[in-house]
């Protein structure tokens, strides 16, 4: 006798339906179709997707929150959103060419369908930004959730403070955002724009350097609230600079990415002790997390 | 009628009777062990099993399940018909109810409710067989449970010999036992009979560490270098996770033919390293020892910060089915001890 509950048995009759039923509870692992509007290879191996639901639904986001994009029959992955809520009508999406599903998802091209399931998590807790200055501290792909924060503090200019963005990556050839950045370097009025790389060329003028080198470059206030998303390495030295400067760990907001399936709390693969990165983060309190291991 | 009798000679009429009124999933015979399964008969119930070889999350959260079919061309999404036939779960022992029962916040959680998950639950009764013949490997005493624990159940069956005694444990219970044929009022000696019954199992099963020590102990037992010395016996083959009736790790996949096919779930485990694996190269869980210390502290630390409750109801799967026997009991216990 077969296990009723599994669906060993009827494997290959059933592999494909043309018949669905519709349920009148929202359905979790639905995802909606969203149509690529740009599509711009970036850096080495990341490529930009501008997108809009094709319902024409908006996305509702906070700064800071994932969604799990996907194309059927490769998989889901969950990325950053990369651009801010205040700017409606579409979102933006980096996607990094290093898997099967990120790899299938990047070959997609202006009119395109990606599917997406989100908004999910929490994102930047703005309400704590807003009056204070403001330090992100972003490395490699890491600008990208990031940059949903800093088009936010852009569009609403006038509820935040000193606003100052540390941009570090492998080499010139490896920053992102090239239009964003040449903005960020000439307009000064609404933010203070460090970068580095690690490595430099022959036709770079800028800093080269680990990204804790910025910090000698500016002075940052004590009351800075702080973002910090990067490769997990760069969170200990970053926040060791942080310290020196006097700043408590509950005014330090960590973005941390880990593998995930299901993005709303159950599956399992995202947690750090009993956290789940899904549904308690991205986006976490430093003073909350700073004594778990596995988070960094 | 409180408490009712169902002698043994009228079980095989009471179990029809069941089937007369929706799907009943009760314990059958496979080769040598039993599984729960969708009765074909009722004779193929074995309600005189010690406990299944896996437990009986399957029915809610099955092993592989289809979250939706695509067809590419035009994206179309086309959501698996509800499928699942209102019925009874018969024979679940109280330590397997009440791993359910610890699933259900996970499953059901207000934001994000799993709809899967949520109509197979609300299409079962579930019927309860209390304890009579503990194993070796139980310790449901330990996590707070009992032979006789009625979480998670609406009605409680206890083998009392040559009879069943039937407690209704909540209006979903009562009102089947009143629609229930051949239910006699349980006489005082029955009613005698199952309490001597029951201190006399329990008192087969003394707890070895309670579930407060055991939470209380472990939370401060991250850094504990004994992690080091436990895990090296540990394959991390997830033996313990799939048989387990609590975990409820899955992972999503496509399987796709031509355009057309289903993204799927399937039970995932905590023990694989591909678990946490990012693409980059970076593992936050590198290795055995903080999988297998994941695994412990999240059933019996973690999950209760969360939840309010370990999550271990003590059935012992995961100590009889390990292939290098290793024992949850003794892991705990270390901690506890010191």
């Amino acid at each position: 006798m077969n296990h009723p509950y599994s669906y060993a048995d009827d494997r290959e009759e059933k592999l494909i339906t043309t018949e669905g039923a519709e349920r009148e509870e929202e359905n979790i692992f639905l995802p909606k179709p969203a149509r690529v509007l740009q599509a711009q290879p970036m850096g080495r191996t990341e490529k930009y997707f501008r997108l809009a639901f094709s319902d024409g639904s908006s996305m509702g986001h906070q700064p800071g929150q994932i969604v799990e994009a996907s194309l059927f029959g490769y998989g889901e992955i969950p990325l950053g959103i990369a651009s801010s809520p205040t700017r409606e009508g579409y979102f933006d999406l980096l996607i990094r060419k290093a898997g099967r599903v990120s790899t299938a998802l990047w070959n997609l091209e202006i009119g395109d369908t990606m599917y997406i399931r989100g908004p999910l998590g929490k994102g930047f807790p703005v309400d704590e930004f807003k009056g204070h200055d403001v330090l992100i501290v972003a490395g490699g792909i890491g600008l990208c959730p990031t940059r949903s924060m800093i088009e936010y503090i852009e569009d609403r200019r006038e509820e935040f403070g000193h606003f100052t963005l540390f941009f570090g990556a492998r080499t010139p050839k490896d920053q992102l955002f090239p239009n964003d950045l040449a903005r960020w370097r000439e307009e000064i009025d609404w933010i203070e724009y460090h970068e580095t790389v690690d490595q430099g060329s022959p036709e770079w003028k800028g800093n080269v350097g680990v990204i804790t080198t910025l910090f000698a470059k500016t002075s940052i206030s004590k009351g800075c609230r702080v973002i910090i998303c990067g490769p997990p390495i760069m969170y200990k030295f970053v926040i060791k600079e942080l310290k020196k400067l006097g700043i408590p760990d509950a005014h330090i907001y960590v973005d941390l990415e880990r593998r995930m399936k299901c993005g709303v709390g159950k599956c399992g693969h995202c947690q750090i002790n009993g956290l789940y990165v899904c549904t308690d983060g991205p986006v976490f309190n430093y003073a909350r997390i700073k004594n778990l291991e596995e988070a960094f | 009628m409180d408490t009712g009798i169902i002698t043994k000679t009228n079980l095989k009429a009471v179990i029809e009777d069941l089937m007369q009124r929706g799907e009943v999933v009760a314990p059958v015979r496979k080769d040598d062990y039993v599984l729960f399964a969708s009765l074909p008969s009722a004779e193929a119930a074995c309600l005189d099993y010690a406990n299944s070889k896996l437990s009986p999350k399957g029915c809610f959260f099955p092993q592989a399940e289809v979250l939706f079919y695509y067809q590419k061309e035009g994206h179309k999404i086309f959501e698996p018909p509800n499928e699942v036939k209102p019925g009874y779960l018969l024979g679940i022992r109280p330590c397997d109810a009440r791993a359910i029962a610890l699933l259900d916040p996970i499953f059901d959680e207000p934001r994000y409710q799993d709809v899967y998950y949520l109509e197979r639950r609300k299409s079962k009764v579930m019927i309860g067989l209390a304890c009579t013949r503990p194993q070796s490997t139980c310790f449901c005493s330990s996590t707070g449970g009992s032979p006789s624990d009625t979480t998670g159940l609406d009605m409680l069956w206890q083998d009392l010999g040559d009879r069943y005694l039937v407690r209704p444990i909540t209006d979903r219970g009562r009102e089947l036992l009143a629609k229930l044929p051949h239910v006699e009022e349980a006489a005082a000696e029955d009613l005698a009979k199952a309490s001597e019954q029951e201190q006399a199992v329990l008192a087969k099963l003394p707890p070895i560490f309670s579930a407060e020590e055991a939470f209380s102990r472990l939370s401060a037992a991250f850094d504990d270098p004994l992690w080091q010395r436990i895990y090296e016996r540990c394959l991390g083959c997830a033996t313990c996770a799939f048989v387990c009736p609590t975990c409820h790790c899955f992972d999503i996949q496509d399987e796709n033919r031509c355009g057309q096919g289903r993204r799927v779930r399937l039970w995932d485990s905590c023990q694989f390293s591909l678990f946490t694996l990012h693409t980059s190269g970076h593992n936050p869980r590198p290795c055995g020892k903080e999988r297998l210390r994941q695994r412990v502290m999240h059933k019996f630390n973690y999950f209760k910060v969360n939840n309010g409750q370990i999550a271990c109801v003590g059935c012992g799967r995961c100590i009889r089915e390990c292939p290098v026997n290793m024992d949850i009991r003794q892991i705990v216990s270390a901690y506890c001890l010191r």
